[in-house]
Formats: structure tokens, sequence, C-alpha cells
């Protein structure tokens, strides 16, 4: 099966200003490759400084890479400017962490959805509404908060209308960026199934980021753990979290409580 | 056996937040024990008032918020009622504090070495030369490697887990009889958590001084605390040993909580539906009640009275002893698993 | 609680607190309508000026020059018999027109400017930044009595060399909010959702830098009165016989050594009470700036 998405050896440079005329490089992101096939997660494992929100934005064509490919169903995107991304753009869409920022503050929730719809052209403002109602049932949030400010609702909510708007284009795979991370425990399950849930309705790929590896068990099959923007580890779940190979895979396991006999053979 | 008389003493403390019209009840009956060489861990999620607990007792309330009823005891004085200039000669010296954010604790103009000199010159009267040599002691207890160096450097210079070691360093100066430590890992990397936790925990040991950790992790504090109170919307839930609470909590809320952080694989991942109770309205019942499992009509229109269900082991909850029987996790696998 | 029907319940909105409202309960009653209350009466007494039974404020009536405050003249008459109160409260319509229009025209062109500079950044960023500062170098007063020698003392080119101060101002307040902003999430998602970087920039970027722009707007034109206000006291802009109160100001200035002090002394403090009911408006609208979470 060809994979809906593939980075090859992605690498991001940034140029840090020294004291006097040097500069020096900053490498965010070293040599990244990893496939993922339609319809399932991957997980990418790592703390602050890892890279992996870079690598993100890499990927989601938000800022130009310095050297590798980024192959969306079978075509190179890296090199496309902005306006030949624009048909593109709805097959990929982001959750972000902070749900506040994440919105725009002086537009109601609805107003928000719709704006993700100027991807679809060709629909009329009727069936948008529309379509904005049957997203925020399908994220089981009241139709009535359309009209509300981010500011008005919870962060649990606001962070499902984040997944409602991210799924308003139909897209074919989900960049999830820490989107548990800024939640309360006992709501994180919440979000976790209903992203579960989503993707087995819609087969939606995920790529989803944390450094909660306990978050990370529930939808991934393949892991990648980065550090300081290399890959240390790579593989399939079980692999990585039953015999880790790497020292720092083996560190975040342990700080993460996890039990290698507890790794569940049926996911 | 430590003293039987609290350090610290809260009884039925209130206190309300004002935002522009609003009034929120942030702590409404904060009832908690803190013995003399206790680890406690206050473990609560948004809204639970457990920061608010910690900044009452130092009295670094901000301006809009005020107690409105209770008393805080230290050491039998009611900590409430005293003035702003007797509350200074306390805060730093007997209670000290830290915070999460490391950074922003220390100055940033000033020398990390010389603000923890600063301490020591003001409290223990030493000389400046001495007050430097001990500075330096105090980072190197605290693990900061090349301490006397480290000592010339300025906070920005800091990674996060050094500042926090810093930081560390810095309340404890003082040997305070009561460290409250305010989510003291979190935005630290998760491997760098346990390290500082465990240090926490050591100096505190060291020191004689009583521990009270404030966090939302309780997976984390329960490595190194020996006592839990469980907070939720502006009440103590339940309050016992780390050891009890844990395997046999008496409190839906503990148990629903304790069964969001279990890593042990579930199907789907467990968690509390609904939210929180908004915090500006009165609530007649059990704040826990719209998303308990257990609720009965009782839960709804009473507030639950605490229950001691063993020796040093209460709950707040009408059926404290039913889930105390239960063991907790048999009545919670089906709240768990419903979607 | 049915199983597969999470409750997720809706926060009771217990009211969206209207600005003024904020503003009230940030400042007090007392002082928000204070300020606002006058503001709007000397801004409705200028624009009902032409209805009221005043004197006509442009006809001279030499007989009657520099007589003192009286029951027929409330303010005096000044050096050319005009009626000094008529033409202070006319007064009003320029001096507010004027600077309204001028700072109105600086935000117009400042605010795009400044957001368009800090979302590219670059080249462009560079270019308006050092123009600004060359700009703000300049003494005010002094350039704008250089341009209006060489351009003309038309009304127009007060207004445009007034707009002309007010550009870099704004552009650099809207740009020191954009800047933060280009990394902020939803600006992302914005881009996401298929929105052209020009896009980006008016439907989500300026919106959220509005605030300031807001709160700064009445003190700028409080400065912008003085400027034109200086400006006429110099001789240039506003000509006789159209009322405003640095030409009044001026008019009237020789004589008050002669301790006829009312031509002068009544547009003064007409001068002075707009500008601080403006900076003081300003001043409280701060509070908006900042939007409760």
């Amino acid at each position: 099966m060809t994979p809906l998405l593939s980075a090859i050896e992605v690498t991001k440079q940034y140029r840090l200003r020294r004291p006097g005329w040097r500069t020096a490089m900053l490498t965010a992101v070293d040599h990244v490759s990893f496939d993922l096939e339609p319809g399932e997660t991957l997980g990418i494992v790592g703390e602050s400084g890892s890279g992996k929100s870079t690598l993100g934005r890499c990927i989601l064509h938000l800022t130009p890479v310095t050297a590798g490919r980024v192959v969306l169903e079978g075509r190179d995107i890296q090199a496309l400017s902005e306006r030949q991304m624009l048909p593109l753009r709805r097959k990929m869409q982001m959750v972000f962490q902070n749900p506040l920022t994440s919105f725009n503050p002086m537009m109601t929730i609805g107003q928000a959805l719709m704006d993700t719809m100027r991807l679809m052209p060709g629909l009329d403002d009727k069936h948008r509404q529309q379509r904005v109602f049957a997203l925020l049932e399908q994220v089981q949030l009241d139709s009535r908060i359309a009209n509300l400010y981010p500011h008005e609702i919870s962060g649990g909510q606001l962070q499902r209308a984040g997944i409602a708007r991210a799924l308003a284009p139909e897209p074919a795979m989900l960049f999830l960026d820490e989107p548990t991370s800024a939640l309360d425990v006992s709501i994180q399950g919440q979000i976790v199934n209903l992203l579960l849930d989503l993707q087995k309705d819609r087969g939606l790929a995920y790529i989803f980021v944390s450094h909660d590896l306990r978050v990370v068990h529930y939808l991934a099959q393949h892991l990648l753990v980065m550090r300081q923007g290399q890959v240390v580890e790579q593989g399939a779940k079980e692999a990585v979290f039953g015999a880790p190979q790497h020292p720092y895979t083996q560190t975040l396991i342990e700080a993460a409580h996890l039990h290698v006999s507890h790794v569940s053979p049926a996911t | 056996m430590p003293n039987s008389v609290p350090l610290l003493a809260i009884r039925d403390l209130r206190v309300d937040l004002h935002i522009e019209r609003d009034v929120l009840h942030a702590l409404r009956g904060v009832t908690l024990n803190v013995g003399r060489g206790d680890l406690m861990a206050v473990v609560g999620e948004s809204g639970s008032g457990k920061t608010m607990t910690g900044l009452s007792v130092m009295r670094l309330l901000p301006a809009s918020a005020q107690i409105t009823d209770g008393q805080i005891l230290f050491d039998g004085t009611d900590l409430t009622r005293l003035q702003e200039s007797s509350i200074r000669p306390l805060r730093g010296k007997r209670i000290a504090m830290i915070f999460q954010n490391a950074q922003a604790a220390l100055n940033p103009l000033v020398r990390v070495g010389d603000q923890i000199a600063d301490v020591y010159t003001r409290h223990a009267g030493l000389s400046r030369q001495a007050a430097r040599q001990k500075a330096v002691e105090a980072m190197q207890a605290t693990g900061i490697p090349n301490a006397s160096e480290r000592a010339r450097g300025y906070p920005h210079e800091f990674s996060g887990g050094m500042a926090q070691r810093a930081m560390i360093a810095l309340a404890l100066a003082s040997s305070p009889e009561l460290l409250i430590a305010d989510e003291p890992t979190s935005g630290l990397d998760v491997t760098i958590q346990g390290q500082v936790i465990t240090l926490i925990r050591d100096v505190v040991r060291r020191l004689n001084t009583t521990l009270v950790v404030i966090s939302h992790d309780i997976g984390l504090v329960s490595t190194i605390c020996n006592r839990i109170a469980v907070m939720y919307a502006g009440v103590v839930m339940e309050n016992g040993t780390t050891a009890r609470i844990t395997s046999r909590p008496a409190n839906p809320y503990t148990a629903a909580l304790l069964r969001c952080v279990d890593t042990r694989p579930t199907e789907r991942m467990p968690f509390i539906p609904g939210r929180v109770i908004d915090l500006r309205q009165k609530w007649p019942g059990c704040p826990f009640a719209p998303r308990c499992a257990l609720a009965q009509q009782i839960c709804h229109d009473q507030a639950p009275l605490p229950v001691e269900v063993e020796p040093g082991h209460v709950s707040l909850c009408h059926f404290a002893h039913q889930v105390f029987e239960q063991d907790g996790s048999a009545s919670y696998d089906a709240a768990a698993v419903r979607n | 609680m049915t199983p597969g029907q999470v409750s997720v319940q809706l926060a009771p909105v217990l009211h969206r607190p209207s600005a003024y409202q904020r503003l009230v309960t940030a400042h007090g009653a007392l002082r928000v309508n204070l300020t606002l209350g006058l503001l709007l009466a000397v801004i409705a007494l200028g624009l009902i000026a032409p209805l009221l039974p005043l004197p006509n404020p442009i006809k001279p009536d030499p007989f009657n020059s520099l007589k003192p405050p009286s029951a027929e003249h409330w303010f005096g008459t000044d050096p050319n018999g005009f009626d000094v109160f008529s033409r202070t409260i006319h007064a009003i319509r320029t001096d507010f027109a004027l600077s309204i229009s001028s700072v109105l025209l600086g935000v117009l062109i400042g605010v795009p400017l400044g957001a368009i500079s800090g979302y590219l950044g670059g080249v462009i960023d560079n270019l308006i930044n050092r123009v600004s500062e060359v700009i703000q170098g300049f003494p005010q007063l002094l350039f704008g009595m250089a341009v209006l020698a060489v351009a003309g003392n038309t009304l127009v080119n007060v207004v445009l060399i007034t707009a002309f101060y007010n550009v870099p101002v704004y552009a650099k307040m809207v740009r020191s909010v954009v800047l933060p902003l280009r990394d902020v999430e939803f600006v992302q998602a914005a881009r996401l959702s298929g929105n052209s970087p020009l896009s980006v920039v008016f439907r989500h970027i300026i919106p959220n830098a509005l605030l300031p722009v807001v709160s700064q707007f009445p003190l700028s034109c409080a400065y912008a009165v003085q400027m034109i206000a200086g400006l006429s006291f110099i001789g240039l802009g506003v000509q006789i016989p159209i009322p405003e109160w640095g030409a009044m100001i001026q008019q009237g200035a020789n004589y008050v050594v002669f301790s006829k002090w009312w031509p002068s002394v009544f547009p003064g403090l007409a001068l002075v009470l707009s500008v601080s009911l403006l900076s003081s408006l300003s001043d409280q609208l701060k509070v908006l700036v900042t939007r409760r979470a």
C-alpha cells in the first residue's frame, strides 16, 4: 500500500545570530524519515526541544524544509508554492496543543469552523452552516457552542472544537500536536476515545505527537522517538515499548512508569 | 511518632475570588491537617483549589481574593487573623514556598548565588563571606554541579531543572519548618521530574522540614509522599496515607482519578465524563455529584460530611463506607468503559 | 447519563460584560461617566452649534471689539468684534473634525502598514521601520511649518501633515502586537485553512491588533488638536475667519498684557478641557486591551 504521507530525510535548520558577525546553525530537525499509512497512527514521542513541533510545521508546509522531501499521496510537496499547495491543504489538518490560543479570540466557534471550510469551494452558506452543526455533533458538542467565543467554553470543549475544525475539510490525515497535554488527566480520555472512534469511522490517519507515553500507547501503531531533532528509535509500538533499544527511550518509559509486561498484545 | 498537634491545621477555609463582576467560590470549606515531619501531597485538577490553598497559607492571595471564613493554624497561631506585618517574619523564614516557574521566582538581575546568600545574611545574620559560602553549599546539596561557578551566574543561564534546584536551595536556606511546593515539577522534562521530586524529599528530610506538595500528578507525588489529600471543586474529598488511598480509595472521585492514571492497558482510555461544576455557583450537594456514577438524590441535595472509614483515612462522601468496602475498582469498571 | 452519550455541560454564560461595563468596573462609574459624558457633551455641542441661537461667529463687528464678558456676550468679544463664546463653541467643530480626520487617516494607513510589516518581516519590515523612525525623528511643528510653507497653507494640508505623524505611531504599535501573533496557533490554523497571507493579515491578525489602536486613538486626537492649534497659533493652518482655538488664542495674545484676557483664555480653557478629556478617555480604555480569558 502506498503510504499516505512520507517524510524522507527531512531536515530543518535555523540560522542563529551570534555576537560579532558569526552565525551558528541550529538543527531543529535532523534527517527524519517515516511513512504514514492510511488509517494508521504514527506516534512521535519526545520532550521539549526534540523538534517534534518543527517537524509538524515542515510536513504541513507551514515552514520550508532545509533539505529532504515530504511526499503526500505520491507527490512531492516540499517545494510547492503556497498557491500550488492550496488544493492539497484539505488533506492535512492540524490539532494544536493549547486550545485557547488555537482559536481566534475574536471569532465564535461557528465562525472558526466556517473559516476552515474555505477549502471546500462550491458549498453555499447554508450547507456550510449545516456542516458546522454536523461537525459539532460528531465531536459531541452542543450545537449552541457555535455562538460562543473561545474564552467562554472549557479547555476540553475547545479541544473538541479544534478537532471539529480540523475535520471540516474532510482531511485524510490529522497532525495532532500534544492535543491532550493541556487538559486534566480525567478529561484526556474523552479526547483520546473520540479520536479512536473518528479514526475507525472515517479511516483517518494520525500523526500523534506527545511526551506522554501513556496517551500515545492508546492510539499509535508505530512510534518515532525523537531527541534534539534526531530520531533515536523507530518501530512498531510493541517493539519499542517491549524492547527499547536506545537508552533515552528506556529513560522515557521508566519515567512514565510503564511496565513492559503490561503492553497489551491485542492492540 | 510525630507530634500529635499538627504543624498546619486548615479548618473549613473558604475563599472567594472576584473576577470582574463574577464571584468564584474557589475554596468551599477546606479542612486539612499536616503533622510535623509529614510529606503531604495535595492533589487535584483544574478548579480544585489546590493552589489557592497553598497561597492562602502563605497569605499570598491576589488582591481579588478574599478569605471569607475558616482558620489556618500554623503552630497554633491563626494566620488568617494576622496583619501583613506579622506574617512577613513568618514568610520565607518559617514557611517557605516554591513555585512552578523557577525562572519567574528568581530575580533576573541578581546573581543566583547572591540571591541565596541574601537569605543567610537576613535570617541567619551571617557575614557576606560566610553567607556566600553557605549559598554554594546549599546549591551543592541540591545537586547543582560546579556550584561555586554557577553561583556567579544569572537565572537565565540556568536550564529549567537547574533553576528549579536553585529555587529549592533558596527556599530551604532559612531552614523553614514548612515548605509548600506548588507544582514544582510541571513544565520540566519528564526525565527530570523524578529527579527533582526525589531531591525535594531528600532535602526536606535532612532538614526536618515538613513538606506540602501541590500537584495534579498523583502518580508522581505518591512516590515521595506519605499522605495524600485529594481536592475537587474547592473541598477535600479524601485524606489519608498514600498507601491506603492508592490501594483502597473511599471516595468515588479518587477512585475515578486513580483509574485515569492507571498505566495498565485497557481497551479505551478511562476518563471522567462531564466537567467540573461552575465555581461561580453554590451547590447544595456534593460537587462531584453531576459526574459521579454512584450519585443518588441525596448527593445532589445535601452536602456530604467527612466520614472516617478507618483511622487516619477520611472521605467526604455519603457512601464512603460502601466505596471503601467495594475496594473502589469494581464499581468503576463500568464507568471507565462507558464512552 | 446513558452509555454513548457524553454529557458536555455548557457553562451558563451569566453575562458578557459590555465594554462600558468593564470600564466602570475598572475605573468606577463616576470617572467613566464624567469623562464620557463631558466628551459627548462637547462633541454634541459642536455638532449642533450652527443650530444654536448664537451670534454669527464669522461676522466681524469692529464697533464691538474687545468688549468684556457681559450678559450679551458671555465670553466677551475679540479684537475683530467676534463673539468669543460663539466662536469657542463653533471651534469645537473645527478642532475635532480636523484632528479626528487626520488621526483616522493616519490609522487607516498605519495599521495595515504595521500589520504587513510585522507579518511579512524581511526587507519590507526593515524599510517600513527605518522610514517610520525617520518620520518620528523630525520635530513635528517645525516640519509642519516647512511643509505648509512649501505646499500651501490649506486645511487639507494641515490634515495631511498631522496624519503623516500618526502613521508611524500606529504602524509601530500594530507591528509590535502582530509579531508575536505570527506564531500563535490560530494563525497557523488560518493558514492551514487556506487563507492567503493577505487574508490572514486582514481577517485574523488585524482584528486582534485593534484593541490597542482603539485605546490609543483618543490620545492621538488630543495630540492632533494640540498640533493643529499650535500651527494656527503661529499663523499657519486655519485662517481667519474660521473659528479655531489656536487661532483664537493667537488673536487675543497681544491683548492679554492689556488685561483683556477673555479672547485668549476662554479658547485656551476649551483646548485644555478637550485635551484632558481625550487623554483621560485613552487612559481608561487601556483596561480593555487585556482581554479576559
